[in-house]
C-alpha cells in the first residue's frame, strides 16, 4: 500500500497566519475570538466571530478572469495565501509541476456557501421585486463588480489550479463542517489507490459577514455570550452556550512516501488512515446513540491499521454546543474503552471558533503541532467541565507530551462524519 | 494538454440501478420525451424580477417527496433540489432493489454533488426590506434586529450545499462513505471517479452517485449570465443547431446505483450497464482555451481505446462550432454518424452537475454497443465516461 505523507503546509487563522504564527497562537493558548470588527454586528444576537486580523488582504494576488469576484472574497484570499504557503514549503515555488506531471496531481478543496452582497441586492430592489436587467451578460473582466451578486464558493479552485499548474483530480466538497477532513482524506485515498502522485489538499472559509451570520444565528446554534468575547467559545464546558464562528484555511501538500523521499522533500507528518460515515438520524441533532460518529473513527483506526490504544490525542470537533460535545465525548468513550482515559483530547475550536468548511483542515493544523513539539493545544475556556464530558481535554493551556500518532475528528449538520489518523513524520506505522 | 489518466473498472463497477426526477419527471418520461422529440424547455420570466427578460430554460414541478418519507417532517428542511433529490435517490434504490434491503442499504456508499446554490428571493426580498434605513441603504444593524426575524428559521438548511445528501441519507437509511462536491458537471464526475475507484479497489461494493441542482432561480442565472452561458432563446439552446449558443439551465436530479459485478450478480441484480470508465478532465482557462478539442480527441481515445463506440451522449456544449468539433472528431476517430450523436440538453435542458448522470442514465438505455458519454467542459472541469453493455438481468 502506498503511503502517504505532508511535505508542506500553510494556515491563516484568527490567532495567527501563516504556520508558525498559528503555532505560536496555539504555544500561548492565545483567544481568537473578539468582537466583529469586518462589518457592523451590533444588530445581531451573537455579534462574537474568530475573525483573521494578520493577514494582509491587499497583499494576497488573485490571478485569472476572476481576479475581480476573488477579490470580494475574503475566502478565497484565505484560501490562496494558505496554498501558497504551502506550495512554497513542499517545493519552494507556486506549483508542485516540477516535481510531478500536472495531470497526476489532484485538487481537493473543502468550502463553504457561496457569497452574495446583501448591498448589491438593494441597489436592484424595487417596489416590487428585483431589477435583474444588469445580471445578464456581463463579462468577467469586464468591470462588472458589483452586478456579479453572487460568488461561486470554487472561485478559488479554479485560480489555484491555473496558477500551480494542476490538471489532475479535482474535487470541491462542500460537506459544511466536515468538509476539510474530507477533502484530506480523500486525498489521501487518490494518492494510496494510484489515482494521483500528489495533493494540495485543504479548506478555506468565512462565514463572518451578515448573510452568514444571519444564517446561522437563524439555527440558534451560536454562542449570544458576546460580552465574554475571547472566553465565548467554551467546548466541553458546563456553561457553553454553542460555537462561535470563525475564518481561514489550512492547505497541505500530501505526496506519496518514496517520492518525497526520493526528491529530498522535508516530510512533516504522515496521513495513516480515514473514514467517513453518516449518522441518518436527524438534519440537526447528533445520534444520541453515536452510532455514526463511532463507527467513523473506529473505520479511520482500522483504514490506518491502528489498534485505538496507539492513538495518544485526539483533536476533538468539539463545537461548544450543548448537544455536540456530550455524544462527541460517548463517541471517544465507546470507540476507545479504557484507554479513553488516558488519552489527550481537546478543541481547537475553543480559540479559533468554528471554520465550517475548513474546519478540519486547520484542525489537522493544530495537530501538526502536537506531533512536531509534543505540545498538546489546550482547549481553552474550560473552566467548569461538564459531568457529561469526562475526558482529558487539556483544559486552558497546552500540555508537553510525546504524540506519536493522532485522530482528528469532524462531524457536521446533516448528519455527515469524518475522522482522519495522522502520525509523526518519522512515527513509521 | 493530457487528462486525468482514465480511470479503468477492470473489475467491473456496473449500473443496477437509475432515478431521475427533471422536467419531464422521471427517466422513462425524459427518454420518451426525446424518442418523441419533444422539448422542456421554455420561455420563462423569473417572478419578482424584472429586466432580466425572457429566459429559456427547464423548469420542474415541485418533486412529490411525500410518498417516499416515513417521517414527513423532513419536508420542512428541504430546499426544492433536496427534494428532487430525494426522489431520484429513491428511483434508483428501488431499480436496483435495495429499498427492501436495509442491511445493505445502510452500508451503501452515498457520493453526490450539488449545484449552484438556489436563493428564495422572497426571503431576500423581505430580510433586505426590513433592513433599509431612511435613504434606502442596507443597515446592518437593522439586519440583525428586524431583517432577521422576517426569514424563515429554517431557510439555512435549504441552502447549505450538503443537506440534499443529509436528507437522502436521512430518508433511506444510508450510513456509508460519502461526500457532496459542488458545482458542475465535472465534480458529478469526480464522484463517479472515487465512486468507481472504492468499488475497484474493494473499499465498497456499491454506491449510489447522484446530483441535483435548481438553476432556474436568480442567483445560479446570475452566475450563468455572467459567464455569458445562457441561450437567448429556447432555439438556442439546442445542440447541433446552426443557432446554438449557450445553455437553457434546468432543474433535475439524477442517481446511479454503482456496484461490483460480482455483487449484483450474486445478488440477481439486473444489470443496466457496464461504467468501464471514467476520466475528468480539467481545462486551465484561458490558456486551454485553443486546445480544448485536442484534449477532447484525446481523452475520447485514451478512454475508447481501440474499441470504437456505437453512440455518443454529449451534454455541456455551449455553441454550434463546439458541436461541429465534437461531430468532425466523432467522425474521423470511430465513423460516428450525426445520428448516433445525441444530446439531451434540448430536452431537458442543463442542470449542471445533474447534466452528466442524466447522460450516464440515457447511455444505460443504449440497446446494443459501447457508449461514450461527454461531459464538455463548463466551468473548467469535464468529465468522460464508457459504458458498455451490461448483459440485462441474469
Amino acid at each position: 500500500m502506498r503511503r502517504v505523507v505532508l511535505t508542506g503546509a500553510g494556515v491563516v487563522s484568527p490567532i495567527g497566519s501563516g504556520l508558525e504564527r498559528f503555532f505560536d497562537g496555539l504555544r500561548r493558548a492565545a483567544p481568537g475570538v473578539d468582537l466583529i470588527q469586518s462589518f457592523d454586528a451590533s444588530g445581531f444576537p451573537t455579534r462574537i466571530a474568530g475573525e483573521v486580523r494578520d493577514l494582509g488582504l491587499d497583499a494576497v494576488a488573485v490571478g485569472g478572469p476572476e481576479a475581480e469576484l476573488g477579490r470580494r472574497d475574503r475566502k478565497v484570499l484565505f484560501g490562496l495565501a494558505a496554498a501558497r504557503e504551502a506550495l512554497g514549503q513542499a517545493f519552494g515555488g507556486p506549483s508542485p509541476c516540477p516535481c510531478y506531471r500536472p495531470e497526476r496531481v489532484g485538487l481537493f478543496c473543502a468550502t463553504g456557501l457561496e457569497v452574495f452582497h446583501l448591498g448589491d441586492v438593494v441597489g436592484r430592489l424595487r417596489a416590487q421585486g428585483i431589477d435583474g436587467s444588469l445580471l445578464r451578460q456581463q463579462p468577467e473582466g469586464s468591470g462588472a463588480g458589483p452586478s456579479a451578486l453572487q460568488l461561486p464558493a470554487d472561485l478559488a479552485v479554479r485560480v489555484l489550479a491555473r496558477e500551480a499548474g494542476i490538471r489532475g483530480l479535482r474535487q470541491v466538497n462542500v460537506s459544511a463542517c466536515a468538509a476539510g477532513t474530507q477533502a484530506l482524506g480523500e486525498a489521501l485515498r487518490a494518492i494510496r489507490e494510484g489515482a494521483a502522485d500528489a495533493a494540495l489538499a485543504g479548506g478555506y472559509d468565512s462565514m463572518v459577514n451578515p448573510l452568514g451570520l444571519a444564517g446561522f444565528c437563524l439555527l440558534g446554534a451560536l454562542s449570544r455570550s458576546n460580552e465574554l468575547r475571547g472566553a465565548a467559545s467554551r467546548p466541553f464546558d458546563a456553561r457553553r452556550d454553542g460555537f462561535v464562528l470563525g475564518e481561514g484555511a489550512a492547505f497541505f501538500v500530501l505526496e506519496e512516501l518514496g517520492a518525497a523521499r526520493a526528491r529530498g522533500a522535508t516530510v512533516l507528518g504522515e496521513l495513516c488512515g480515514y473514514a467517513s460515515s453518516l449518522d441518518a438520524f436527524r438534519v440537526s441533532d447528533p445520534d444520541p446513540d453515536q452510532v455514526g460518529a463511532a463507527q467513523c473513527i473506529r473505520r479511520a483506526l482500522e483504514d490506518a491499521r491502528l489498534e485505538p490504544e496507539r492513538i495518544d490525542y485526539i483533536n476533538a470537533h468539539g463545537t461548544g454546543t450543548r448537544k455536540n460535545d456530550p455524544a462527541e465525548t460517548a463517541a471517544i468513550r465507546q470507540v476507545f474503552g479504557r484507554h479513553a482515559d488516558r488519552l489527550l483530547v481537546s478543541s481547537t475550536k475553543s480559540q479559533i471558533g468554528h471554520l465550517i468548511g475548513a474546519a478540519g483542515a486547520v484542525e489537522l493544523g493544530a495537530t501538526l503541532l502536537a506531533l512536531r513539539e509534543g505540545v498538546v493545544p489546550a482547549t481553552i475556556n474550560l473552566e467548569s467541565p461538564d459531568p457529561a464530558c469526562d475526558l482529558d481535554f487539556v483544559p486552558l493551556v497546552p500540555r508537553r507530551a510525546a504524540v506519536r500518532l493522532a485522530l482528528s475528528s469532524s462531524f457536521g449538520f446533516g448528519g455527515q462524519n469524518a475522522a482522519i489518523v495522522i502520525g509523526a513524520a518519522d512515527e513509521g506505522v | 494538454m493530457t487528462a486525468q489518466g482514465a480511470a479503468r473498472a477492470a473489475d467491473g463497477a456496473v449500473v443496477t440501478g437509475l432515478g431521475v426526477y427533471g422536467p419531464f419527471g422521471d427517466a422513462e418520461a425524459s427518454w420518451r420525451a426525446w424518442a418523441e422529440a419533444r422539448s422542456a424547455v421554455g420561455v420563462h420570466e423569473l417572478a419578482g424580477v424584472h429586466g432580466f427578460g425572457a429566459l429559456a430554460a427547464a423548469r420542474a414541478a415541485p418533486a412529490p417527496v411525500e410518498p417516499w418519507l416515513r417521517d414527513r417532517k423532513l419536508v420542512k428542511y428541504m430546499s426544492p433540489a433536496a427534494r428532487m433529490a430525494v426522489v431520484a435517490a429513491g428511483g434508483a434504490l428501488r431499480q436496483a432493489g435495495l429499498l427492501e434491503d436495509e442491511r445493505r442499504r445502510s452500508e451503501l456508499g452515498l457520493m453526490m454533488a450539488t449545484g449552484l446554490i438556489a436563493f428564495d428571493l422572497g426571503q431576500v426580498d423581505r430580510a433586505i426590506r426590513g433592513s433599509r434605513d431612511g435613504d434606502g441603504q442596507l443597515d446592518l444593524v437593522r439586519l440583525g434586529r428586524e431583517g432577521l426575524r422576517a426569514c424563515h428559521p429554517l431557510l439555512p438548511f435549504q441552502l447549505l450545499g450538503n443537506m440534499p445528501l443529509g436528507l437522502v441519507s436521512i430518508a433511506y437509511g444510508i450510513r456509508g462513505e460519502n461526500f457532496v462536491l459542488y458545482p458542475d458537471a465535472g465534480q458529478a464526475g469526480s464522484c463517479l471517479e472515487a465512486a468507481v475507484r472504492a468499488i475497484r479497489v474493494g473499499r465498497l461494493a456499491q454506491v449510489l452517485v447522484g446530483a441535483t441542482a435548481e438553476l432556474v432561480s436568480l442567483l445560479p442565472l446570475a452566475t450563468l449570465g455572467r459567464r455569458g452561458q445562457l441561450a437567448a432563446s429556447p432555439e438556442a439552446a439546442q445542440p447541433f443547431g446552426s443557432s446554438h449558443a449557450g445553455i437553457a439551465p434546468a432543474d433535475a436530479a439524477a442517481f446511479v446505483v454503482l456496484e461490483r459485478e460480482s455483487s449484483a450478480r450474486a445478488r440477481g441484480a439486473a444489470i443496466l450497464s457496464r461504467l468501464d470508465a471514467v476520466a475528468p478532465v480539467a481545462v486551465l482557462a484561458p490558456d486551454d482555451a485553443a486546445g480544448e478539442p485536442e484534449l477532447r480527441r484525446c481523452v475520447w481515445a485514451e478512454i475508447c481505446g481501440e474499441l470504437a463506440p456505437v453512440r455518443l451522449v454529449v451534454t455541456g456544449t455551449c455553441s454550434a462550432a463546439e458541436d461541429q468539433g465534437v461531430l468532425d472528431d466523432a467522425s474521423a476517430l470511430w465513423g460516428l454518424e450525426p445520428g448516433a450523436i445525441v444530446s439531451l440538453d434540448g430536452v431537458v435542458g442543463y442542470p449542471g452537475p445533474a447534466a452528466l448522470l442524466l447522460a450516464l442514465g440515457f447511455g444505460c438505455s443504449a440497446p446494443a454497443g459501447r457508449t461514450l458519454v461527454w461531459s464538455a467542459p463548463f466551468a473548467e472541469h469535464g468529465c468522460a465516461l464508457l459504458l458498455a453493455p451490461g448483459g440485462g438481468p441474469p
